[in-house]
């Protein structure tokens, strides 16, 4: 599929940021690393107008206006050539779209297989591969997804995150769409296996669900407590029930490396609670034991299953179970 | 068991809340913000921002691991998918020990060649090269081992009476008792390793020897009669004549002078003491025949060792105003000022030292009788390093402050690199 290139496009819409003239020197550094094509034709103007939203829309939100130098090191970890070529793409230069083409169009395909599956590839990458052209036109200007680009990452990891956001978006919309009677289904058994474990002739307690909100309270104050990096670690464990190596890939740690810090942050967590059971809530060790036992009992888990590694799941989105046991991991 | 079962409670916990955090979908991040993340290009701020985001959203835990999916396809059909960056690599924990090993290897590597280059010149031999001269007839003298003495084998006898056996047996001593016993044919086939003469120690208990005996040689008419070895304590060894000429060597400095610049210390003054001991040791205790036979043989094993002084006797330092030399009784000695004041240490009371190397101004290596071998980086501490073999050592070349390659009594050779923790044949 070769869409036709238009001859004329306006520019895209220019931020409010301008830089100052002490960035100029930065700015022209930048122009020189992109190494524009000839062919693209790319005005230096429009690169810097690139350039400005980029870092609009890195500062923005912030209380007060970046300080130049803050500004020149944003600009000096840009990947200027890629911002180069989106900006070319943009702007409807057909020598840039060959180019475009020619570089990533293959490498867009796999990643759509790779992340879909082969049934959605094609279709996942057909969409992006139209919105990237900019078939569409917004205030009499076509309207290219180029346009988010701001050049913080490589143009194909950017990619990557696009085409990975619309699979899970159309995932998840899929997934509303589902009979409610299949997640119900779920939350009926779970509970009946709570229920069978409990001997029959065991009056109900009371106190139960005040030991295990004080419990619950008590976790979601440690976990509230934890360095974001951990509480994402037990987050992508316990409740994505990621394997270590999905893990380490999407951390950038080692498989051992995740494992011990999972260690120490459920050891952690559970210090935190248990003295803030004891402490602020002046429970005492038996109802300490209680607290737990009564978790257990509604929330089983099977920790003696060893933390294994295995390759990552292909074409598939876990979603957030609410199973009981977890017997094993593949 | 009750804590496995607080642990299984608190994990059960852990998923039944995280798995409940649901996200609000409304501050999830674009796709730039993810495709940098990925790329660790985010700084610490925006870093821990988001994960704390993603550890509450599931949408964007998906849309990472859709991330990773996308990026661990090949490039090209057949290639390995390409690798996502870890930190583990530039993990400290591994990466240091491992650059420290190989710093050490690399160290090691471009030193080993140097040590074989000082092993293989011929002059570091202590005394393989050293020509012998033609053995003269010698009457019975007084056979004692040319290596640092105890006092009871120093103190002089007649042939009839060997002298009181050492403290400790060693071959010196055995040789000795066999000198002594034996008849002077006999002697020369008895006598101390020719390299053992070389390394006579000096008496660190008579200044005035010293000094005169340390003083460079004013030339090859220096005789016997400058040498004030009459004043020597009897505690001096007294080498036999034809030992001393014949071990005197050309270089003294050979073995030990190497790199480190060391020299062997006592060769020339050893020599030059040798040549004028066995004069008087002869006149008080041998019979000798002809005086003027032996007159003359002094004499010229004087000029000999006159030249023998000449050469250096001490063991030098980088530094030409420090120096060492080995004294008797396990005692060493160091000058600070060229020679002109000593100061006397004992590193080990029981070693009996034979030669050094000082790679240093503070640096220096002895070795001697069984296999001992005593290093200081101080100047003013020693330890004693272990030895490739428990035999008499008569010889040390020195690099620096772990290695070095020293000498067997029979030729054999060994080099260390890391100050004697492992020894290697030395070619």
């Amino acid at each position: 599929m070769a869409p036709q290139p238009v001859a004329t496009v306006p520019p895209a819409p220019a931020s409010d940021f301008r830089f100052p003239s002490a960035l100029a020197g930065a700015v022209e550094r930048c122009w020189q690393k992109a190494a524009a094509h000839a062919e693209w034709s790319l005005p230096r103007e429009q690169f810097q107008a690139a350039l400005e939203r980029s870092v609009a829309h890195r500062f923005s939100g912030a209380s007060a206006p970046p300080e130049p130098k803050a500004i020149e090191n944003y600009l000096q970890a840009l990947h200027h050539r890629d911002l180069a070529l989106a900006c070319a793409c943009s702007a409807g230069r057909e020598a840039a779209w060959e180019f475009f083409v020619a570089q990533f169009r293959q490498d867009l395909y796999r990643a759509a297989r790779a992340i879909a599956g082969d049934s959605s590839a094609n279709e996942l990458a057909d969409s992006l591969y139209a919105d990237l052209y900019g078939l569409r036109e917004s205030e009499g200007r076509r309207k290219s997804l180029f346009d988010y680009f701001h050049g913080r990452s490589k143009l194909g990891t950017w990619l990557h995150a696009v085409l990975s956001q619309r699979h899970v978006d159309a995932i998840r919309r899929a997934r509303k769409t589902e009979p409610l009677e299949d997640e119900a289904g779920d939350e009926r058994a779970e509970i009946a296996a709570v229920s069978a474990s409990r001997p029959a002739t065991d009056p109900p307690d009371p106190g139960r669900a005040k030991y295990l909100a004080l419990l619950q309270a008590a976790l979601t104050a440690a976990l509230d407590s934890l360095d974001p990096r951990d509480r994402l670690r037990l987050a992508y464990y316990y409740a994505d029930e990621r394997t270590l190596a999905e893990i380490g890939k999407m951390l950038g740690e080692h498989e051992a490396t995740v494992s011990r810090k999972l260690e120490r942050a459920r050891s952690d967590v559970r210090k935190r609670v248990e003295t803030t059971l004891r402490g602020d809530k002046k429970l005492t060790e038996a109802q300490v034991q209680l607290c737990c036992d009564y978790a257990r009992e509604a929330w089983p888990f099977d920790l003696q299953v060893p933390l294994c590694s295995a390759g990552p799941r292909a074409g598939n989105v876990a979603p957030a179970k609410r199973s009981g046991a977890l017997s094993s991991r593949d | 068991m009750a804590s496995q079962e607080r642990d299984d409670a608190m994990a059960g916990l852990l998923k039944r809340t995280l798995a409940g955090d649901v996200g609000t979908g409304n501050d999830c991040p674009a796709p730039d913000i993810l495709a940098a993340y990925f790329e660790r290009s985010l700084d610490s701020d925006e870093t821990a921002r988001y994960e704390l985001h993603f550890s509450q959203c599931p949408h964007c835990r998906d849309q990472l691991a859709a991330l990773v999916r996308a990026s661990e396809i090949p490039a090209t059909p057949g290639e390995k998918p390409r690798a996502v960056p870890v930190a583990w690599l530039w993990d400290w924990r591994w990466l240091a020990p491992v650059a420290a090993v190989l710093v050490l290897a690399a160290v090691w590597a471009t030193r080993r060649p140097a040590l074989t280059r000082i092993a293989e010149q011929p002059t570091q031999l202590p005394l393989a090269a050293t020509p012998q001269p033609p053995p003269q007839t010698m009457p019975q003298p007084m056979q004692q081992p040319a290596r640092a003495p105890s006092p009871e084998l120093t103190a002089p006898a007649s042939s009839a009476s060997p002298p009181a056996k050492p403290a400790a047996g060693n071959a010196a001593n055995a040789q000795l008792k066999k000198a002594e016993t034996s008849s002077p044919e006999e002697t020369h086939a008895l006598e101390p390793p020719a390299e053992s003469v070389q390394n006579l120690p000096l008496s660190s208990r008579n200044f005035n020897q010293v000094d005169t005996l340390v003083k460079p040689a004013a030339g090859p008419g220096r005789t016997s009669e400058s040498v004030t070895v009459e004043s020597a304590a009897p505690t001096v060894a007294v080498p036999s004549a034809r030992a001393m000429v014949r071990s005197a060597p050309p270089v003294s400095s050979g073995v030990a002078g190497g790199v480190g610049g060391g020299v062997l210390g006592g060769v020339g003054v050893a020599s030059g003491s040798a040549g004028a001991v066995p004069k008087t040791a002869q006149a008080k205790q041998v019979e000798l025949p002809a005086a003027n036979q032996y007159g003359v043989q002094a004499q010229s094993v004087a000029a000999q060792t006159a030249e023998q002084v000449a050469v250096e006797p001490l063991i030098r330092t980088p530094d030409p105003k420090i120096l060492w030399r080995i004294a008797e009784d396990g005692f060493v000695e160091r000058s600070e000022d060229a020679g002109a004041t000593w100061h006397g240490q004992l590193p080990n009371s029981n070693a009996r030292l034979v030669a050094g190397s000082a790679p240093g101004p503070a640096i220096c290596w002895f070795v001697g009788d069984d296999g001992a071998i005593l290093l200081t980086v101080d100047a003013a501490h020693w330890q004693t390093i272990r030895p490739p073999v428990r035999a008499d050592l008569a010889a040390v070349t020195a690099l620096d402050a772990s290695s070095a390659i020293v000498t067997a009594a029979d030729g054999r050779k060994f080099a260390t690199a890391n100050r004697g923790k492992t020894w290697t044949p030395a070619p």
